[in-house]
């Protein structure tokens, strides 16, 4: 018989308690192991210095908010900036490259960005490496659109396909554009930044589905007004019929052609310039420049994004403390249930001792459950953490507006679990050396 | 063979009982005897088994089994000696419950460090033997009483021990039972050349022994 057949039957019989115990552990190592392998993640995200975004302008206000939504599509934008700014950073000579984006629309939930033809040439989303399209062609003209490549698979949409764009940031945000109709011509390769999830056409594009949306709505409450001022002057006359179809004919003739028109200043505005400067001696002066002369402020997604991590990795840190608070529970736990189940197995102690078991193996048994029940719960916990973080990974991916390049394992939480099957032998020593000291003469008689 | 001499040791039943004090003279036995002794309840007989089998240490005295002081063996020999050398019944049968039948047989010649095919196949011989042999897969919650204490007797005899000791075994059996089991207990003994010490309470069953020794004569 082999010591690992005594030490089933152990297991075995008690396998409810034993399984309990394992999960308890399980649980706070799959917590440690999953903010772990998050953290890992999100840092390596975010702290990319090789990003081609070298200076942001956008309106005033926080310049984390402003860089978190043009780089990686989270939260809202901090306003739009004019034409002006823009056409001024166009004849600035110390601007290498520069690239307008308006934020404001969806498809399906994914961000709608217009942009220029300069997307695609001399735009960088990191250091060499430019925006590509994989099938299909650029955006050429108006009414066109080109998407990264997730939401084009999330989407299932092909080249040809009709997409409609939804008014607001998000897709649960109020309907349709009744113009916001296009063709797709071209997906994107995947970059695993945020532009995998996004929806590029031109500026005037999104401008001009936002220009008619507003008229749309002017009409609409117009007509409103109407028939709430002809019901006022004649209870019995119904508002006439040929109002809404007139306003509909005309409104069909007046949208058929979409470029025919031009769009009022107001609304021909940007959200962020992403702007790469000549050279670095230009940085000081370029955003200062911005800053005190325009009404829109330049930000640098390096030093703003140094600035959130230093915040962020304290709170990581804590949270992977309390993680870890929780696997010295789960060893706890293991020593708690040993300790308790000790009393129903004073008794069994004794027998083996009778039988012939020293005392060291009586502590050897012990120990062996107990690291059993830590092996399986870390091993347990880690495979958990790592399941749960391909599980989580759209989720996280929406969240943060980023692409995680996850593993398939990672060392730490692997360490981690070693750390704890270690700590469960340590603090299992407490119920072994119980056990240990377990009188035979004294509990071989049933209780 | 087996020699106790001037043997001493004080013990309580509980915490709060006053302290006895338990003195065998003599006692010996040759190989392939066989002793019943007989006393009534709390006179020490408990722990007179306890000392033979070497589980508790005595104050002071000599118990040598085939010429082993067991009073002078550190306590991780004596657990030692005991398992090769001496086997244990008890009233309850002490089986291990998360064991079955032939695995409680075998974990006895494991603690014995004999683990080999031989007694392997005497484990199987044994539990045969006495009747189990469509049971040894059994755990002992699903034998009768009768079952369970056949298995214990296995383990006893399990590493061909020189002495066996039995503590009031027909204690949890009926008249019938108990005959049986003290004859397949003396049968075997008898077998193996094994001396038998059976200690009990009960007449009846002390009296199918030829010879009674009353504890009180030990003690004197």
């Amino acid at each position: 018989m082999h010591i690992s057949t005594i030490i089933f039957a152990f297991l075995r019989q008690r396998l409810f308690s034993s399984l309990l115990t394992a999960l308890s552990v399980g649980a706070g190592v799959a917590l440690a192991s999953l903010l772990i392998i998050l953290s890992i993640e999100s840092e390596h995200t975010f702290s990319q210095k090789d990003t081609g975004y070298e200076i942001i302008i956008g309106a005033k206000g926080s310049p984390l908010q402003l860089i978190l939504n043009t780089m990686y599509h989270i939260g809202t934008p901090t306003g739009n900036i004019s034409l002006e700014t823009w056409e001024r950073v166009q004849k600035d000579r110390r601007v290498k490259s520069h690239l307008p984006m308006v934020f404001g629309d969806n498809v399906g939930g994914y961000k709608v960005i217009g942009t220029t033809p300069e997307f695609f040439t001399t735009f960088q989303y990191r250091k060499n490496r430019s925006v590509t399209v994989l099938a299909g062609r650029p955006f050429a003209g108006d009414h066109e659109a080109v998407l990264g490549a997730i939401s084009a698979q999330n989407l299932k949409i092909k080249i040809g396909d009709s997409i409609t764009l939804r008014h607001g940031l998000s897709a649960e945000e109020a309907g349709a554009h009744d113009h916001g109709k296009m063709i797709v011509v071209g997906i994107l390769t995947p970059t695993n930044t945020a532009l995998d999830r996004g929806v590029f056409m031109t500026m005037r594009t999104v401008w001009d589905i936002h220009y008619h949306e507003y008229q749309e709505q002017q009409e609409a409450a117009e007509r409103a007004l109407q028939a709430a001022e002809q019901d006022s002057s004649s209870a019995v006359a119904k508002a006439p019929k040929h109002l809404h179809s007139a306003a509909h004919t005309h409104h069909e003739e007046n949208h058929n052609h979409h470029e025919s028109h031009t769009i009022p200043k107001d609304f021909t505005t940007i959200t962020s310039i992403a702007v790469k400067l000549a050279s670095p001696v230009f940085f000081e002066s370029f955003v200062r420049s911005i800053n005190e002369t325009t009404p829109a402020q330049a930000a640098l997604p390096v030093l703003e994004m140094m600035g959130l991590f230093s915040i962020v990795g304290n709170i990581n840190g804590a949270l992977v403390a309390i993680a870890g608070l929780s696997i010295v529970i789960g060893a706890i736990s293991i020593m708690t249930a040993l300790y308790n189940s000790l009393n129903e197995r004073k008794r069994e102690i004794a027998i083996m001792r009778s039988l012939g078991a020293r005392r060291a193996t009586i502590l050897l048994l012990i120990l062996s459950e107990a690291g059993c029940i830590g092996i399986l719960g870390s091993l347990s916990g880690v495979i958990i953490a790592h399941i749960s973080a391909f599980l989580l990974r759209p989720i996280l991916e929406q969240a943060l507006g980023a692409t995680l390049e996850l593993q398939l394992w990672y060392l730490q939480p692997w360490l981690l679990a070693g750390a704890t099957v270690i700590l469960t032998l340590c603090i299992a020593c407490v119920p072994a050396w119980k056990a240990y000291r377990t009188s035979v003469a004294e509990n071989l008689l049933p209780r | 063979m087996l020699r106790v001499q001037q043997l001493r040791k004080t013990f309580q039943h509980h915490e709060e009982a006053p302290a006895f004090s338990l003195t065998i003279n003599e006692l010996i036995l040759e190989r392939g005897q066989e002793m019943v002794i007989m006393g009534h309840s709390g006179a020490g007989k408990t722990t007179l088994f306890h000392l033979l089998a070497g589980i508790v240490a005595p104050d002071s005295g000599i118990i040598t089994l085939n010429n082993t002081d067991i009073v002078a063996l550190g306590e991780a020999q004596r657990d030692r000696f005991r398992a090769q050398h001496i086997g244990c019944i008890y009233q309850t049968f002490n089986l291990l419950a998360g064991f079955t039948a032939l695995q409680n047989v075998l974990l006895a010649q494991h603690f014995a460090g004999r683990s080999d095919r031989n007694h392997r196949d005497r484990a199987h011989a044994l539990l045969q033997r006495l009747g189990l042999q469509n049971k040894i897969h059994r755990y002992p919650h699903e034998l009768s009483v009768g079952e369970q204490q056949r298995v214990a007797v296995a383990r006893a005899l399990a590493n061909t021990p020189s002495l066996l000791l039995a503590d009031e075994p027909t204690a949890s059996v009926d008249a019938n039972n108990a005959e049986q089991v003290i004859n397949e207990l003396r049968t075997l003994a008898q077998e193996h050349d094994t001396m038998l010490i059976l200690i009990t309470h009960d007449r009846y069953v002390a009296e199918m022994f030829p010879v009674i020794t009353e504890f009180s004569s030990l003690t004197r």
